[in-house]
């Protein structure tokens, strides 16, 4: 029943791809309005939500190709961080009352990613493997 | 949302799993096993709770849930790593 330790590394990618498509359609919902969420709406990309989806749309497209994982991470997990703080933190001490669980969990799952890097299925693993050709 | 929770309904049961999970998991006791029925139990939640409002998570709320079983996953595979009573049983 307990899964194959070796297994590890690919499914650290497969988790890579899901935040990266997660992040991805925050991206696309603060700057494009789709999919449409009612918060987002009317948003202007030079506001701290607008620059947020900026990084979300960006990062997020590099976390699906696994391109810069680690340094990619270590700034989204940053700017996880800065949104519990900012976003959440105010409302509530306790996540589960601000709405701030997500940002926790994507914060140091990142925080991870940029130590435990995306794994091999990713960008980075072939170019990895190209420069230490000889 | 969770005021007057019967714990016997499905949102209680939930709350039973998430309370002892999340023990365990917080101590890294037993982390692999714990982790693989929490990843199925946010997969389930996913898709009883969440995928019926919308096809997208952001819309229907279940991007926590769907991050949550990713990690889970992960865990189930890679373990709790030194910080844990099971690194520490695992010296013994």
């Amino acid at each position: 029943m307990i899964p194959d330790m070796r297994w590890a590394p690919r499914v650290l990618s497969i988790l890579r791809i899901v935040l990266g498509l997660i992040l991805f359609q925050y991206g696309l919902a603060k700057l494009f309005g789709w999919p449409a969420v009612h918060m987002f709406e009317n948003l202007k990309w030079l506001s701290l939500f607008g620059i947020a989806g900026m990084f979300e749309l960006v990062g997020g497209i590099l976390l699906i190709l696994g391109l810069f994982t680690r340094p990619v991470a270590f700034i989204l997990s940053g700017e996880m961080a800065a949104a519990y703080f900012i976003e959440h933190l105010p409302h509530s001490f306790f996540p589960v009352q601000s709405g701030g669980d997500l940002a926790v969990a994507l914060c140091f799952t990142l925080f991870y990613l940029a130590f435990g890097g995306g794994g091999p299925w990713s960008l980075d693993a072939i170019r990895t493997a190209q420069t230490a050709r000889p | 949302m969770f005021a007057n929770v019967e714990i016997g309904s499905l949102s209680g049961i939930g709350g039973l799993i998430e309370l002892i999970g999340g023990v365990l998991f917080t101590f890294g006791l037993f982390t692999r096993p714990v982790a693989f029925i929490l990843s199925g139990f946010t997969a389930a939640a996913y898709f009883i709770a969440h995928a019926s409002k919308s096809f997208y998570p952001i819309v229907n709320g279940g991007e926590l849930a769907a991050v949550y079983c990713f990690v889970f996953l992960y865990f189930a595979f890679a373990g709790a790593g030194p910080w844990s009573l099971d690194a520490i049983g695992d010296r013994k």
